[in-house]
């Protein structure tokens, strides 16, 4: 075999690019801090909102930078998605709880129990994801 | 050896990669599915329940199920994005089969 066609098949074999992003210890370490504090917030939302907004506030502008640090990555649409719909207040997981909470002003103790259940499955489908990327194995644990 | 050989011991190697991987995926995806839906049906029941006793509002009810479709779009994102990452990993595998072939085929 010659190695111009050695090449050839190197070259075509190793020359595609990833179909998805690779694990970013960022993103998982985002995610991970991120479920603790909203589950954490949810908790209080017997409590009026008014006497919570400003750690709302705060929790809104970290999601939205996970949001756009997951946007920024290229071929990550998965992830973003999975953002998307998580911060989306029109949606119903943690978007669609704080707005609630907010129109409302407190939320009984049953639905927020369940709520909280339903959205910490959210944040452990975009763990799940970014965990399961390639080079996860390197780096999780370390 | 001639390329058509070198590329039929190739092939024979990553189909029989694939045919490892393959089922244990399928396999896992029905598993999965089968207990997401057995879990929704029981927890729906329960909020009916909890509706009936008052223990949540109608519309907390109806907040819920439509979180729990929202959930389930979460898993089909995060079903397809794997996959996507399993053939990248397989992709991976293909190379080092491909360069471990080449080596010991051309006695490097």
């Amino acid at each position: 075999m010659g190695l111009g066609q050695v090449l050839v098949i190197l070259a075509f074999v190793c020359g595609c690019s990833p179909a998805i992003a690779p694990y970013s210890l960022q993103a998982y370490e985002n995610a991970v801090d991120l479920k603790v504090d909203a589950l954490r917030l949810m908790d209080q939302a017997e409590l009026p909102y008014s006497e919570n907004e400003r750690r709302i506030q705060t929790l809104q502008t970290r999601m939205e930078k996970a949001f756009e640090f997951a946007k920024g990555r290229p071929k990550n649409e998965h992830s973003t998605e999975q953002w998307r719909i998580m911060n989306d207040p029109a949606a119903h997981l943690l978007g669609g709880f704080l707005r609630r909470w907010q129109t409302e002003g407190t939320l009984s103790r049953g639905f927020i129990v369940e709520a909280e259940r339903i959205i910490s499955r959210g944040f452990d489908s975009i763990i799940g994801l970014e965990s399961g990327k390639v080079g996860s194995k390197n780096q999780i644990g370390k | 050896m001639t390329v058509l050989s070198f590329l039929d011991d190739f092939l024979e190697q990553v189909a029989a990669q694939f045919k490892e991987v393959l089922p244990a995926t399928r396999k896992q995806l029905l598993v999965s599915s089968r207990d997401a839906i057995l879990d929704n049906a029981s927890r729906i029941d329960e909020w009916i329940v909890m509706s009936s006793t008052g223990q949540m509002s109608r519309k907390d009810l109806e907040w819920l199920v439509k979180a729990n479709l929202d959930l389930a779009k979460m898993n089909r994102l995060e079903s397809s994005g794997l996959s996507l990452a399993r053939i990248d990993e397989m992709r991976g595998q293909i190379t080092r089969t491909l360069i471990s072939s080449l080596i010991s085929s051309t006695g490097l």
